[in-house]
């Protein structure tokens, strides 16, 4: 929360005066993406959460929040229909895109994962058009003695919207999206996933909730967010995930239906996660440690023209201590950390940290000049 | 659901406007090879300006052979004067390789849609013609849906023919001899026989099967579709590309009793095609009214079904459209389009068919439009 204190102070100094013009944006509230009808079934638990909070609603928590934000180059007015009659009609909406609750037993613990997607979303409300995207995220873990109850469940899905130890939740991330986005001062450039491959090898490592195209989303989302985090771009939704024929439809809280028109990105990733392996890496008296390592492919190129910025393999390796007292050891979080890692890193590096680890990291050559050159292009893109 | 469909309403006021400003993105690539060591400030002008043009040209690509053929005609006109056509150019990238002298640039540029649809038109025939010396066109764009559908069963017929052939043979033999010896008072016998028999049975069956199936094409009749909304949509398609253009009621009065609309009417609900007579009739009707031009569109629409984006009612139009030169001895087919589908959603079923209905209306309209201005007609 200090942080994000802070943030706010800084953001404050810099607000629109600083700039002079602001642009208008309406806040067009909490949204689903996808198919409306299926809502209930998609987002069971933010709905519950959403009811609980009574007529305040998850809606309610945004607009209180609203009067704290004081972004670069735009200023937020809390209702869409103030917008109406303008030529310019930018909004932007909290869109959640999955929400996703497991439970797996290992030995005698109940571990509850709840992970829930979105982003802050910035669309013209004229062409009903995306103009960027924030990726956020929040993922909880409760290690319990028995099966998880519905209560517990509601009750952690609560710590997800309002933050927990320390840790900002949902509805904080979404507002410190803001205060950290930009809209462009001229024509901008658009940046997305586009395509999203996993290897048979690392495939099978994936658990049974991430089949059916999930373990595909997933990679783009973690890639979009650590992207979006570190560089401070903006990025098109993943459209296979998010979007049929490039229109992503989303419902906003009054019940009312967009669809959103996706515009065909100027630059293009390809991501590719080849291999998950775990090798030991030290074993003493108290313990063992293991690394998981991903190695993963990643493209940047400009379709048009087909000229590449960066293509290469990189791998990266994080290290789990086992105390000897632990019987079973869960590896698909540790593999997850590794790719989130290795993404991590790689765009600090993009974004001017001189870390060795690119060294080491990168299987091909000329990576100096390839980071340069996607250095260069992302800055352009903001 | 009430509110979704006043955001829905909301949202289809706010899309008219954005038809008004019509700014469409595309892309376009450019390379130039020059003289110097590196690429001047000339030669990049020269470039940029080249991929401005390639842009659109992929812009009109896109959009269809009509289209195509119709920008060459104000290729010149652009080049003149870039900024009315072109709102802005993003440089997604540059590349200048001085070892081979050459110089590319890729772009994305914002393309006025207005201001290129109104060169077009000024350019066209129709547009260099004074409005009176203009011909006349008259229009009917009929929307109609499935009203029964009747399938029936395959008629079956089956053939046998079943025949038997039988041939049995016995023959038996049988042999035996029989003595006596008396010897003083004793008497002794023997005998010996013996016996051969053997039977032989054929038989044969044939049977022959046969017949036929007889499946017969589903009978489908068809219902008008009110559409009072379509003829303001095609008028002001046909009038901004500047033809005088009137709908086909307006003309029946001064037909000479000849052009029925009800006539038309009655064969689309029948049928695929108008009849023969009817046809004959149009042609003698619109020569007798002074109409040139006659435009016909049918415009189908499929079943109700869920759109797997929004989970909304998704309908499906599918339009055939012509126009028809009837200043000619033989009247000829000057414009051809479809058959096209096209697709509109919406909270209800009646909004999304009306949504279908007129985007395949102003489709079929504007290329309708297009094929007559490339091939000359005024």
């Amino acid at each position: 929360m200090f942080k994000l204190l802070s943030n706010i102070a800084i953001s404050i100094a810099l607000s629109c005066s600083t700039y002079g013009y602001c642009q208008d944006v309406a806040f067009a509230g909490l949204a689903f993406s996808g198919d409306h009808g299926s809502i209930a079934t998609r987002f069971p638990y933010s709905k519950r959460f959403e009811s609980s909070l009574g007529i305040v609603g998850i809606n309610g928590l945004l607009q209180s929040a609203l009067p704290s934000i004081h972004p670069k180059n735009y200023t937020i007015v809390p209702r869409l229909d103030e917008l109406k009659g303008r030529d310019q009609a930018i909004a932007v909406a909290l869109v959640l895109t999955n929400e996703s609750v497991s439970t797996e037993q290992i030995g005698p613990v109940y571990k509850l994962l709840i992970q829930i997607r979105g982003q802050a979303l910035f669309f013209d409300f004229k062409s009903m058009t995306v103009l960027r995207a924030y990726p956020i995220s929040f993922a909880y873990i409760d290690a319990l003695s028995e099966p998880p109850t519905d209560a517990v469940k509601d009750r952690d899905v609560a710590y997800i919207y309002k933050g927990t130890g320390g840790k900002p939740g949902l509805i904080d991330r979404f507002i410190t999206a803001l205060t950290g986005a930009a809209l462009p001062s001229g024509v901008s450039r658009f940046v997305q996933v586009s395509n999203v491959a996993i290897g048979d090898e690392a495939r099978a490592i994936f658990p049974p909730e991430y089949h059916n195209g999930s373990a595909e989303t997933w990679l783009a989302d973690t890639f979009g967010e650590e992207l979006s985090g570190k560089l401070g771009i903006p990025i098109l939704p993943y459209s296979k995930g998010y979007a049929i024929g490039n229109v992503m439809s989303m419902t906003i809280s009054d019940d009312s239906v967009y669809n959103l028109t996706l515009p065909k990105p100027d630059y293009q990733f390809s991501v590719e996660l080849l291999k998950l392996k775990t090798v030991p890496f030290e074993v003493q008296a108290a313990g063992r440690s293991l690394i998981f390592g991903s190695l993963v492919s990643i493209k940047l190129e400009e379709p048009l023209s087909g000229h590449i910025y960066i293509d290469s393999q990189f791998k990266n390796g994080e290290v789990k201590i086992v105390p000897i007292s632990q019987v079973n050891i869960e590896n698909f979080p540790a593999y997850q950390d590794s790719v989130k890692g290795l993404f991590s890193k790689l765009f600090g590096v993009i974004s001017g940290d001189n870390n060795p680890w690119l060294k080491s990291a990168a299987i091909g050559p000329n990576i100096d000049k390839q980071v340069l050159a996607t250095r260069e292009l992302l800055k352009s893109c903001k | 659901m009430q509110i979704t469909k006043i955001a829905l309403a909301t949202l289809i006021i706010f899309s008219t406007s954005i038809a008004h400003a019509d700014v469409v993105s595309s892309k376009g690539k450019a390379s130039v090879t020059y003289s110097e060591t590196q690429a001047t400030p000339e030669t990049k002008a020269k470039a940029l300006q080249a991929a401005q043009m390639n842009a659109i040209d992929f812009y009109y690509a896109e959009a269809g052979d009509a289209e195509v053929e119709n920008l060459d005609a104000i290729r010149e006109k652009i080049r003149s004067d870039p900024d009315r056509f072109i709102l802005d150019t993003t440089i997604l990238n540059e590349l200048d390789d001085p070892a081979s002298h050459k110089y590319t640039v890729t772009v994305r540029v914002s393309l006025n849609g207005s201001n290129l649809r109104i060169a077009l038109r000024s350019a066209s025939a129709v547009g260099t013609t004074a409005t009176g010396e203009r011909s006349q066109l008259a229009f009917i764009f009929l929307s109609r849906q499935v009203d029964t559908n009747t399938t029936f069963d395959a008629r079956v017929t089956k053939r046998a023919v079943v025949s038997n052939q039988g041939d049995a043979a016995k023959a038996s033999q049988q042999a035996g001899t029989e003595g006596e010896a008396i010897k003083k008072s004793q008497v002794s016998t023997n005998a010996s026989a013996s016996a051969t028999e053997s039977h032989n049975i054929e038989q044969t069956a044939t049977v022959e099967s046969g017949g036929a199936s007889l499946v017969r094409s589903n009978a489908t009749t068809w219902k008008l579709i009110p559409s009072q909304g379509l003829g303001d949509v095609v008028t002001q398609i046909f009038k901004t590309s500047g033809y005088r253009v009137a709908e086909a009621q307006f003309v029946e009065p001064l037909s000479g009793g000849k052009l029925k609309v009800a006539a038309i009417e009655g064969d689309y609900e029948s049928g695929n095609d108008l009849q023969s007579a009817t046809l004959q009739n149009v042609v003698e009707g619109l020569r007798t009214a002074d109409v040139r031009y006659f435009a016909l569109a049918t415009l189908d629409v499929g079943q109700v079904g869920v759109d797997p984006a929004t989970g909304l009612q998704r309908m499906v139009v599918t339009v055939n459209a012509k126009v028809l030169d009837v200043g000619q001895r033989i009247p000829e087919s000057v414009a051809v389009a479809g058959p096209t589908q096209y697709a509109g959603v919406g909270p209800t079923e009646d909004e999304a068919r009306t949504n279908a209905l007129k985007l395949a209306a102003q489709s079929a309209a504007r290329e309708l439009t297009s094929q007559l201005a490339n091939a000359g007609l005024r």
